[in-house]
């Protein structure tokens, strides 16, 4: 194994060098939070918080990043992005994504050919745009996109059709990509279990995600389940695809349509872990409304289930969420307001297995960038909710969730 | 010594008034001055080789836009592209027998080409697809853009029968082009105005106002 590596870093660095010079280029970001929250025990440690942080103050590395960029001709590419984070309970670090880029050049026609393979995520957040799918509005992204950061990444390649407008003469340009992915078989039992939530948190490649500890865990059949997930595996060899389409009018904005479906067979289970045939429609627009005002908003809905080795359902929901922010910058200030709206529905019959959910969800951010570079954030989160499971840890099933957010994020 | 002042004088008096007959000036519609379109004259009948313009333009990327938005150049005469931002660019041209594309990085001297067939060439950045600029290649040394006051100053201009034309990206007539035949000399101020207003001008500007974006 280690010859090959060798080999390969040999071929990768060696080959281009020959051709034409290779570039390195290295961005990133260092995000330092002051947090105080006011909530449960945090989901990323097994709880049913629904923020990143436990109830209480901390200091904490909310994010630090490094995206590397290598560039060897004018189409071809290769990235990497590794993140960081350190709080009081634990520190993770780990590659989040890595893949290689062709780009062509438009044709006389404005048509435009895009070809990523390797380890991404699907495109569907209109809020997670900047260097290590960072968001410039706020700190802690919405609950929709939350969720694509901690469960959706795949292995699989993603062709991409761009035709710009400018080359006939029109205001508008057309975009549809298709992704065919592998490794993300287990999609979905996250949001069975704990639920929606919201944070600034990307798995890393290697994470695996611990599962909030609820009854029906330790009797047939979810005592089969590993107590953490791991999001990003193929267990059934089959492959999952993720269509979508673009429409964007010059200066104004876009709409994005698109169908996800992991198309896993179900009947698969690998030490615990469980194959979750997840789908979904996702739609999300972004559009300037008035002056530097923009409209930035997402929408998703779809279902997953997990079965037994027999076909038979062991847990089957609906979800849905729905995202609306507008966010406005003037000179070096930015304010963003965004609500949320979110539900899981619970479609099977197991007992002591509540997955169901309401909840919305209000965000307040200020943001003052006082260097190019340097940004200060503000930010006032609030996710109220009903979620039946939260009462077998001895929760209240109707609960309001806060947090405080003191940022300081460098870009470099 | 203010005899000399006095007849320096009585010269540019002199002299102005007939530079500004080489002025041409083109109006809108609805008579108000029209800047940053090209107007450049056609001999009627084209007499052996002209002589080559000594303009040569530069386009700049600067602040993730093409500046200037429209360039004019003649046949041969070289263009140089300058990077001013600290980011690199991918220009392109989309259209045109003689495209290119190339990368110019942030710290790098300026690309210089040369087009030896005239025509449109609309340029874009295949990394911000927002940046869009034009380039006319004409088969004449007599041409400009016109400035505030809608004015293009020609100068060394051999008497004779002319086709001036009027070229922007923005025009809403066929081919986007305008004719008129002047004879020059030009003996009044000559102005001449569009048949129909411009297009808007597309904004060079990403939607997002953030220095970090990436290819998400």
């Amino acid at each position: 194994m280690r010859r090959f590596l060798i080999l390969g870093s040999i071929l990768l660095f060696s080959i281009p060098q020959v051709c034409v010079a290779i570039e390195h280029h290295f961005r990133g970001l260092v995000d330092i939070r002051a947090t105080h929250t006011d909530s449960l025990q945090r989901y990323l440690d097994g709880g049913y918080g629904k923020f990143q942080y436990d109830d209480g103050s901390e200091f904490s590395l909310a994010h630090g990043a490094i995206d590397y960029r290598l560039d060897w001709d004018e189409h071809w590419s290769f990235h990497g992005v590794s993140n960081l984070y350190a709080d009081e309970s634990r520190t993770d670090v780990g590659v989040s994504e890595t893949y290689f880029r062709y780009r062509g050049v438009p044709t006389e026609n404005g048509r435009r050919w895009q070809l990523k393979a390797g380890m991404l995520y699907p495109v569907i957040s209109l809020e997670n745009i900047a260097t290590a799918w960072s968001s410039p509005y706020t700190l802690n992204y919405s609950t929709l996109n939350s969720w694509i950061g901690e469960e959706f990444r795949y292995l699989g390649v993603e062709s991409q059709w761009t035709w710009l407008g400018k080359a006939r003469n029109q205001k508008h340009d057309w975009r549809l990509s298709l992704a065919l992915m592998s490794h993300n078989d287990t999609a979905g039992a996250m949001l069975a279990w704990h639920g929606w939530t919201s944070s600034s948190r990307q798995s890393l490649w290697h994470e695996r995600l611990p599962l909030p500890d609820f009854p029906a865990r330790s009797q047939y059949p979810l005592n089969q389940q590993a107590a953490e997930s791991d999001p990003f595996l193929e267990l059934d060899d089959r492959v999952g695809y993720h269509v979508s389409g673009e429409w964007n009018k010059h200066g104004k904005g876009f709409i994005r349509l698109g169908y996800y479906n992991n198309n896993a067979d179900m009947r698969n289970v690998v030490n615990g872990q469980y194959a979750w045939g997840t789908e979904f429609f996702h739609g999300g627009i972004k559009w300037r409304l008035w002056g530097k005002t923009q409209l930035i908003a997402q929408w998703m809905q779809g279902q997953t289930a997990m079965t037994r080795l027999n076909g038979d359902i062991i847990v089957d929901n609906d979800y849905r969420n729905v995202f609306a922010a507008l966010t406005r910058k003037f000179d070096r200030h930015r304010v963003t307001f965004r609500l949320e709206d979110f539900s899981v529905t619970d479609k099977d019959t197991l007992p002591m297995d509540g997955n169901g959910e309401n909840g919305n969800g209000l965000t307040l951010s200020y943001a003052y960038q006082w260097h190019k570079r340097w940004f200060a954030h503000v930010e006032f989160n609030r996710l109220r909710s009903d979620k039946e499971g939260r009462m077998y840890a001895g929760y209240p099933e109707e609960l309001t969730e806060k947090q405080w957010q003191l940022g300081i994020r460098y870009y470099f | 010594m203010t005899e000399r002042i006095w007849l320096g004088c009585l010269c540019l008096l002199i002299v102005i008034p007939l530079h500004a007959e080489n002025a041409i000036q083109l109006l809108s519609h609805e008579g108000k001055a029209v800047s940053g379109v090209v107007l450049y004259l056609q001999h009627k009948a084209p007499e052996g080789e002209s002589a080559q313009a000594s303009i040569r333009p530069t386009i700049s990327q600067r602040n993730k836009q093409f500046q200037p938005y429209v360039s004019v150049v003649q046949v041969g005469v070289p263009v140089s592209f300058e990077n001013n931002d600290d980011i690199a660019h991918h220009i392109y041209s989309l259209t045109g027998k003689e495209r290119f594309s190339f990368k110019i990085r942030k710290d790098e001297a300026a690309r210089t080409l040369q087009f030896q067939q005239a025509g449109i060439i609309p340029m874009g950045c295949n990394i911000h697809d927002w940046m869009s600029g034009y380039l006319l290649v004409v088969d004449t040394p007599y041409y400009g853009i016109t400035d505030d006051n809608g004015r293009v100053l020609f100068s060394h201009i051999e008497s004779g029968s002319y086709t001036l034309r009027v070229w922007h990206p923005q025009m809403k007539e066929a081919d986007r082009d305008q004719q008129h035949i002047v004879a020059w000399p030009l003996t009044d101020p000559f102005s001449i105005s569009l048949t129909q207003p411009l297009d808007s001008i597309p904004e060079q500007k990403p939607l997002d106002d953030f220095d970090f974006l990436d290819g998400y």
